[in-house]
């Protein structure tokens, strides 16, 4: 299990990471998703162990990331930004993780060769395209024998087929060898698909952090026409995230329980009211604007 | 593959070293064309006899010790160029992230990229060195001394500079960045002294340490000048049975020992250094302002001298205007630089902080707080001074200096150093003046040293005692500062009188000065030497005038005899002897008779030339001194040529 208690990260005065805490558990596939500054590449390189908080801990099993080759190595890791060695090979590089991971496996090495085909081994990585250098660095980091994964926009760049090849890839490793993935991207519709934990983050803390099954029940949209054209007032208490109307059509976005929320409305006599399903992107949406994210700008 | 030593990962060495092969591969072969081919060049064909060609052999071996000057700039390159590929994944976000997400702590990470350099520059050192050896032994001459001696050295100088550039490179995060740092703080200390001078020579009147040698301790702070300095390779005995000493072990040593105990401050930044400061011109906080303060510091100092230089002008407020109009200007450039934009002008606080620092420094000079100025030592607390200048209008070249310990002339000396504290800025009249430039040495051993440029004389003054030209012609009077010099070439045993020249001659013939230089070892010239002794001690010899009016009323010839003696000196540092010259320059006087006669007796006035007088009454037919009179070499020269010309006729004739 991966533990980030009140993680501080201060760059020239600006908090990046401002007592960001996240839990995540083994075997799980973890989706961080944010607006763009909220600190995901940040963290993801404190998970890493790449950086050192200012003041906090990452934790892996109890034990400290940072400075700690035997926990690092069990991570491995595909950042937004691949690094590679000037004229390297993939086939250069695995020999250089074989040297550093002690479970490289050569022989998933191999029998992965058939998934990632069209990726030149011999040739410099640098000479492949964006989606080749994207597939090498899948290749490689899922022969590192390590049961975590760390992923910053992993499937950028990659067409709809590989992607479909990676994640399958992915799916594969957390069902038969336990891994645990943590993966950021802002393709929600993606991550809807394969995460079963989501954190949304802004402005460098964690804002909500839960199954995908617990976020999605938690808020409500609801479509509903009364048999006069405007909205009565509703109940104060009543959370609404967000109102809009198309003719007589109200569409409601409520926080709650679907069950209370629709009984509470069914008092004003709705002519019709149906309840319809929420996708990661639209409760993204919504929750950050309640943080005064910039849905405004979002929608418009 | 798992690695058996803690600190150091092997799959990351062997990268390293496939990687940067072009770095070690290029060293190598650079060393290899110069060590060996000088022993494989050497053909046996061209020598008749074998031991003969041994001896070339043996020779060149024994001369590679030599090429040291030429390993401390290559070292001093290659140094920074190795230290620059093995940390530049420090200077980039992405390879920053990458490498110090590998499961390896910062230690394993640093000891094993600073060896991977180290050892490729040792290790082509080392097969540089067994293949020279090897290249002798094909050629039949087995040499190893001053290999073990070159490889020793070269291993030091690598250690040394190689570390300095790995310290310096865990101060930045931006690759270029290096190199500069690199360079700049290799001679800083010496240009920041050099600047320091520099501004005390403009703002503290007496001030002589502008242009003086660097002191030792500073010296070490320059490690490219210090090694060419103590790098010297001697080699002494016959081709079959050469010895050689190095300079300088000492200093070798310590560099070396510096390079490690820079390497361990290296490791000790590198464990605190934040992998997010890859592209900082500065990548540790605590250094940027130093870096602030630094950087205007320099930059104002450099480009402030340079500007007041180039105009030419002298007022110390434009100094320091410029002072801190560059300082500033330099302050903000380096925020600039920290900062990656030109929005800098909330940095104005430590500007302002800095600048005031500056102007305290020039308050400081222009008011002379700390009393250099005024500072004159009593008399009593003198042991001995070292005196340049006044020394009166005739004379031209080499003038009676060195140690005087007569405690009248240093009281003369003392007089006429207080007049001048008072002294600065007054007009230089009738365009009389002079130089004084004096060392004292102190009874506790400390020595001061003052330099005063342009005194203002005035011959009105000549005969008031408490003035300046008073004070000035009291010491050039002073017949002690002069005897002291000639007795020095009277010690026994001591000096050895090699050449004399009678400069100024007047050619009668060709209408011009002319020179004729007697060599000691063709005739006895003592002669001559104990008259000049002789007619000094009688005072026909020895007139000194502030004036030129003086100087033409006087019965002083411009005629002059040049005497120059040498004496052995054994060389402690590099064995051996050599020699080590000194002159003494005199001018004639009509009535300096027993000098006349005795270039009369020896015959030393050239067919045709005759001395010439300032007084015009004294010369024959009321010659007049040209006013256009040549420096002594020109004539020299002219000499010089007429008798080459003359042996070219000759042999043509």
């Amino acid at each position: 299990m991966i533990k980030v208690n009140e993680v501080v990260k201060t760059f020239d005065g600006v908090r990046a990471l401002d007592g960001l805490s996240l839990k995540v558990e083994t075997g799980s596939i973890y989706g961080l998703v944010g607006p763009n500054g909220s600190g995901k590449s940040t963290i993801l390189r404190h998970i890493t162990g790449a950086y050192r908080p200012d003041s906090g801990s990452v934790l892996m099993d109890g034990q400290p990331v940072y400075e700690n080759p035997a926990v690092k190595c069990r991570i491995a890791c595909i950042p937004d930004e691949l690094y590679y060695f000037i004229s390297a090979s993939t086939r250069d590089m695995m020999k250089f993780y074989r040297g550093i991971y002690h479970n490289f496996d050569d022989k998933r090495y191999t029998a992965l060769r058939e998934a990632f085909a069209e990726v030149d081994e011999k040739a410099p990585i640098r000479r492949l395209s964006k989606g080749m250098q994207k597939q090498s660095a899948f290749w490689l980091a899922l022969c590192c024998g390590c049961d975590i994964l760390v992923l910053d926009e992993p499937v950028d760049g990659l067409d709809p087929v590989m992607r479909r090849q990676v994640w399958s890839l992915l799916m594969g490793d957390v069902a038969q060898r336990g891994t645990t993935v943590l993966v950021s991207s802002h393709n929600l519709r993606e991550l809807e698909d394969v995460c079963d934990h989501v954190g949304i983050l802004n402005h460098g803390r964690v804002l909500l952090e839960r199954s995908l099954t617990d976020l999605q029940d938690n808020i409500v949209k609801i479509q509903i026409v009364f048999s006069q054209p405007e909205l009565p007032e509703l109940p104060g208490d009543m959370e609404l995230l967000h109102v809009a109307q198309v003719g007589r059509v109200h569409t409601l976005i409520v926080r709650g329980n679907l069950n209370v929320i629709k009984s509470r409305l069914a008092t004003y006599a709705p002519v019709l009211m149906e309840a319809l399903p929420l996708s990661l992107e639209e409760i993204f949406i919504y929750e950050l604007g309640g943080e005064d994210y910039a849905v405004r700008d979002i929608v418009l | 593959m798992r690695s058996g030593i803690l600190f150091f990962n092997t799959t990351l060495y062997r990268k390293n070293m496939y990687r940067f092969w072009p770095l070690w591969a290029c060293y190598g072969v650079i060393w290899l064309t110069i060590l060996p081919t000088r022993v494989l060049t050497v053909n046996r064909d061209s020598y008749e006899r074998t031991e003969l060609y041994f001896n070339v052999i043996r020779s060149r071996l024994w001369s590679i010790p030599d090429t040291l000057e030429f390993g401390v700039v290559f070292a001093f390159c290659m140094g920074v160029l190795v230290a620059m590929a093995m940390f530049s994944y420090l200077y980039t976000s992405r390879s920053a992230c990458m490498m110090h997400g590998l499961p390896m702590r910062r230690e394993t990470l640093f000891i094993t990229n600073y060896l991977s350099g180290l050892s490729m520059l040792l290790l082509s050192n080392v097969v540089v060195f067994a293949l020279t050896l090897a290249a002798g032994v094909c050629k039949g001459v087995f040499v190893l001394y001053p290999l073990l001696v070159w490889l020793g050295a070269q291993c030091a100088m690598c250690l040394f500079f190689y570390s300095f550039a790995v310290f310096c490179a865990m101060f930045t995060g931006h690759i270029l960045a290096l190199p500069a740092f690199y360079g700049i703080l290799n001679f800083l200390a010496g240009g920041l002294v050099m600047l320091f001078q520099a501004l005390c020579h403009i703002f503290l009147y007496g001030y002589s340490g502008f242009g003086n040698n660097i002191s030792e301790g500073v010296l070490w702070l320059l490690p490219v000048n210090k090694l060419l300095d103590c790098l010297y390779w001697t080699t002494k005995g016959e081709a079959s049975s050469l010895s050689g000493t190095l300079g300088d072990w000492g200093a070798l040593l310590i560099y070396a020992a510096a390079g490690v105990v820079l390497s361990l401050i290296a490791l000790w930044v590198y464990r605190r250094r934040q992998v997010e400061t890859a592209g900082d011109v500065v990548a540790v906080q605590i250094m940027r302002p130093v870096f602030r303060w630094g950087f205007g510091i320099c930059v104002g100092l450099s480009a402030g001298l340079g500007t007041y230089s180039i105009w030419g002008v002298v007022d110390h407020l434009v100094m320091a205007l410029l002072l801190i109009t560059w300082g500033g200007a330099g302050y903000f450039a380096a925020e600039m630089l920290l900062k990656k934009s030109f929005r800098v002008l909330d940095a104005w606080r430590g500007c302002a902080a800095m600048l005031a620092v500056l102007l305290l420094l020039c308050a400081v000079l222009e008011f002379d707080l700390t009393g250099f100025e005024t500072r004159v030592p009593d008399a009593e607390r003198v042991t001995s001074v070292t005196l340049y200048g006044i020394n009166g209008i005739q004379d031209h070249s080499y003038q009676p200096s060195g140690q005087i310990s007569d405690p009248e002339t240093i009281a003369k000396v003392v007089e006429l150093h207080r007049l001048l504290t008072s002294a600065e800025g007054a007009t230089i009249l009738d365009q009389d003046s002079t130089y004084f430039t004096v060392t004292y040495t102190l009874r506790n051993g400390d020595t001061m040293r003052r330099n005063y440029f342009n005194i203002p004389l005035n011959r009105e003054d000549i005969d008031t005692p408490g003035t300046l030209t008073w004070a000035a012609n009291q010491l050039l009077q002073d017949r002690g500062r002069v005897k002291s010099f000639i007795e020095r070439f009277e010690e026994q045993g001591t000096y050895i009188l090699d050449t004399v020249t009678l400069i100024s001659l007047w050619d009668s013939g060709g209408e011009r000065y002319n020179t004729a230089t007697y060599s000691a070892v063709e005739r006895d010239l003592s002669l001559l030497w104990e008259a000049v002794a002789a007619d000094y001690e009688a005072g026909n010899l020895g007139d000194k005038f502030l004036f030129e009016e003086d100087l033409y009323a006087s019965d002083t010839a411009c005629t002059r005899l040049l005497f120059e003696w040498y004496r052995q000196i054994y060389d402690t540092e590099g064995g051996g002897e050599y020699r080590g010259y000194d002159n003494l320059e005199i001018s004639l006087t009509a009535r300096a008779e027993h000098t006349m006669a005795a270039l009369e007796e020896l015959g030393l006035i050239p067919q045709g030339n005759t001395i010439l007088y300032y007084n015009s009454a004294l010369n024959p037919a009321g010659l007049a001194v040209p006013s256009d009179e040549p420096e002594w070499w020109e004539e020299y020269e002219n000499s010089a040529i007429e008798g080459m010309a003359a042996a070219v006729a000759q042999t043509e004739g």
